[in-house]
Formats: C-alpha cells, sequence, structure tokens
C-alpha cells in the first residue's frame, strides 16, 4: 500500500541559461512499502539464482549397490532431525548431492538452501562472505551486505570444503554453531540466525587437527552426523547404471540417439579407479556423446589414462595469492 | 535552501518551519548514504532545469527512515 504524505516544498530561486529565474516545488510520496518489497524480492532473487546455477548438477543420485544403499539410509534417518551432517568423501564422489537429498528431506525444505565453497572464496573475503558486513567495514565496503548465513536464516547452509576455513573464520563458525548468533563484519549489533549446518569436506580433518591448522571443537561440533560416501571404484556395481543414465542425459542435450554400449568401454569403465570420480565419468561421458557419430558409445582407452594433479594444486594457490590481506 | 514547507512535512519530520527553511535541512531530513549517492545527479538536474525525481529515505520524527519519492518541478519566475 502506497500512501501519500503530501509533502510540499518550495526551493530557492536559481537562475537557468537565459538567466530567467526558476523557483523549484518539491512533492514526496511515501514509497516506503513499495521499496521494501524490492529489497526483498531482490534477496529471494539472489536465492533462486544460486538454486538455477546448482541445479544444472545432475539431479539424481543414481545406483543400488550396497555401499550407496548405506549411505541413503543414513540420508533418510539424519534428514528430518535439525543435526549438523559432516559428509565426508574424495572429490567428484557428489557430496552437494547428498547434502541437497538431506535439505529437501527435512523440514526446512521449503526454505533455501544456500551453499559456499569455502576453497573458492580468497581468506581475506570469506568472513564477509559468511557473515555480511556494514558500510565501511573495510576498503571498498561501499553499502551493507548480507552474509550466506542470514540468507539462509530458517533454511540450510552447505559449507563445502569447510576444511579450508582460515582459523579466525572458524572461530566465528564454532560461535554460530554454539550460540547461533554473529556479528556482520564492522558491526555491533548481533544477529540471530536459524539454520541448519551441512559441512563437506575431501580433507582429512583429524589430521588437520593434529597438524594445528583446523581447530579441535569446530571439528568435534561439526562431526555430529558423518557421512562418508564411497568413492566411484568402491561401488563399481553403479557403473553401467550411471553410465546409461549419463548416456541418457547428453544425448537428449545433443540431440543424439545412443542405443548401445560397447562391452569393451563398459569393462573399461569398471576396471578404471576413477581418481576425479563421479564427476570425471561424468565428463567422460559428455566427451564421448558429442564425439559419437553412430548409435554405439565407445570411449577412446586414452582419456582414462590418469593425470598428476600435482600442476593444478600449485596453480590454484598461486592464484590465491594476491586476494591475500 | 527550502524557503516554505507545507504542514504534511512539518508533522512527518516533527520540525519547525525555522528548521526546514535553514541551510541544513537537507542533511537533517535525508538519508546520508542517499544524499551521497544523488548528490552528482541532483546537481545536474537543477542546472539541466528540467522536472526530475529522486527516491531517497526521509527521517521521521520516531527516528525511522521511510523511503519517499521525490518529485521536482521548476516554475519560471
Amino acid at each position: 500500500m502506497v500512501s501519500i504524505v503530501g509533502f510540499l516544498s518550495k526551493c530557492n530561486p536559481l537562475r537557468d541559461e537565459h538567466g530567467e529565474i526558476i523557483r523549484w516545488y518539491a512533492t514526496g510520496t511515501d514509497i516506503d512499502d513499495r521499496k521494501r518489497n524490492e529489497e526483498r524480492t531482490q534477496n529471494e532473487n539472489l536465492v533462486l539464482r544460486e538454486e538455477i546455477d546448482r541445479s544444472s548438477m545432475f539431479e539424481e543420485i543414481v545406483g543400488s549397490s550396497e555401499p550407496l544403499r548405506r549411505v541413503l539410509s543414513q540420508v533418510a534417518k539424519v534428514a528430518p532431525t535439525d543435526s549438523t551432517v559432516l559428509i565426508l568423501g574424495e572429490t567428484g564422489t557428489g557430496k552437494e548431492l547428498i547434502a541437497r537429498a538431506i535439505h529437501k528431506r527435512s523440514n526446512r525444505s521449503g526454505r533455501a538452501f544456500i551453499r559456499v565453497n569455502c576453497a573458492a572464496i580468497p581468506p581475506s573475503l570469506i568472513a564477509s562472505e559468511l557473515f555480511g558486513h556494514e558500510k565501511g567495514a573495510f576498503t571498498g565496503a561501499m553499502q551493507r551486505r548480507v552474509g550466506r548465513f542470514e540468507s539462509a536464516d530458517s533454511g540450510t547452509i552447505f559449507l563445502d570444503e569447510v576444511g579450508d576455513l582460515p582459523p579466525e573464520t572458524q572461530i566465528a563458525l564454532l560461535r554460530v554453531l554454539q550460540e547461533r548468533e554473529f556479528e556482520r563484519v564492522g558491526g555491533s549489533q548481533t544477529v540471530p540466525v536459524d539454520v541448519r549446518v551441512l559441512a563437506a569436506t575431501n580433507a582429512d580433518l583429524s589430521a588437520a587437527v593434529a597438524e594445528g591448522t583446523f581447530r579441535q571443537d569446530l571439528f568435534y561440533r561439526l562431526n555430529v552426523f558423518p557421512i562418508r560416501i564411497p568413492a566411484l571404484r568402491e561401488r563399481v556395481d553403479d557403473i553401467p547404471l550411471l553410465v546409461e543414465y549419463l548416456i541418457d542425459r547428453y544425448a537428449q542435450a545433443a540431440g543424439k540417439k545412443i542405443k548401445n554400449i560397447n562391452k569393451g568401454t563398459l569393462d573399461l569403465f569398471q576396471n578404471y579407479d576413477w581418481p576425479g570420480n563421479v564427476r570425471e565419468l561424468q565428463n567422460v561421458i559428455e566427451r564421448a556423446v558429442i564425439l559419437s557419430d553412430g548409435e554405439t558409445f565407445i570411449v577412446d582407452e586414452t582419456w582414462l589414462t590418469p593425470v598428476t594433479p600435482k600442476a593444478a594444486t600449485t596453480t590454484v594457490s598461486a592464484g590465491r595469492e594476491p586476494y591475500g590481506p | 535552501m527550502p524557503i516554505y514547507a507545507n504542514q504534511a512535512i512539518l508533522d512527518y519530520t516533527g520540525l519547525t518551519i525555522d528548521d526546514v527553511i535553514s541551510s541544513d535541512f537537507r542533511a537533517r531530513i535525508f538519508h546520508p548514504e542517499d544524499l551521497e549517492r544523488l548528490q552528482a545527479e541532483r546537481e545536474a538536474a537543477l542546472l539541466r532545469g528540467l522536472p526530475f525525481e529522486l527516491e531517497q529515505r526521509a527521517l521521521r520524527k520516531d527516528g525511522q527512515y521511510r523511503w519517499f519519492l521525490i518529485q521536482v518541478q521548476p516554475a519560471a519566475g
């Protein structure tokens, strides 16, 4: 509802370019409700855009092997509770998918699911990303900004690669888990928040605790209900189903018809150790579908030669340097 | 600097007409962030001498800021 207050004021005369005097009349109309609705819509948009970004990942957890069934049974049990869950698994095993499954089966499913990749945000910005900041909190903080925890209020926050959090942010996260409240960067006001925390890591957190790079008290707070996702090589029985599912998906997207899977290719897949797990399988299949001319799915053996990740790791850490404090 | 304000402004702001016609009126009423954000736009519009609009927050007498659409019209003479 917009109420009109009917402001009217008359301002000092000014002369225009022809020397004519101009008087200014100003009227004011109360548009507060509209502006606040706009702000709300903008916040909702942020959350929705986030959803759209993520929904392009594969939507289903595919497989029927014993190790996967164990995981899904754990998901079903923990989802309706409000417990913090720590999802462990190698890169590409689908930790985010499990986190989304937990959120979808929880009482918070109608509210936001906010994902934060702790490894992708420069250490100097992560506190402001998680907890927001007040205007002027640091150079470049032109406006007050709402953090991910506030965006996730009454929903779920998923902290991916939680092992990469810098020490000072670990303290702040511990406080949110214990007290359910935090302060924005540069602010003194305490913000209460009702958020379920799901965290994931491919690192060995107990080793990080032993080395002193991860706080022991935070580890205990996060490790309330650990779920370990098996690597793809531990669930080779799921490979044929996954291959079929993924071929179908990529063939549809590419407008191709693939009817058969080469037997040798399937054997090759089941004997390979998939260091990049389902994500690697997904990439190989997408590539093969794009390149395929006939109706039979076939993969070149050379694509599955493992590469040493050393060079990639060096690039990532070097890339983060310029953002340091 | 304003030279006149109607009763609605006085009721909303809790200011007297003397407060309104003083040079710091705008700084007392409008949100500092909006003044800063709109300063260049407002000055340019005043020089053009054509009608213009601004959206900014005005301080109510109870200390709450509310958003207003301010429509400004020039009149010769």
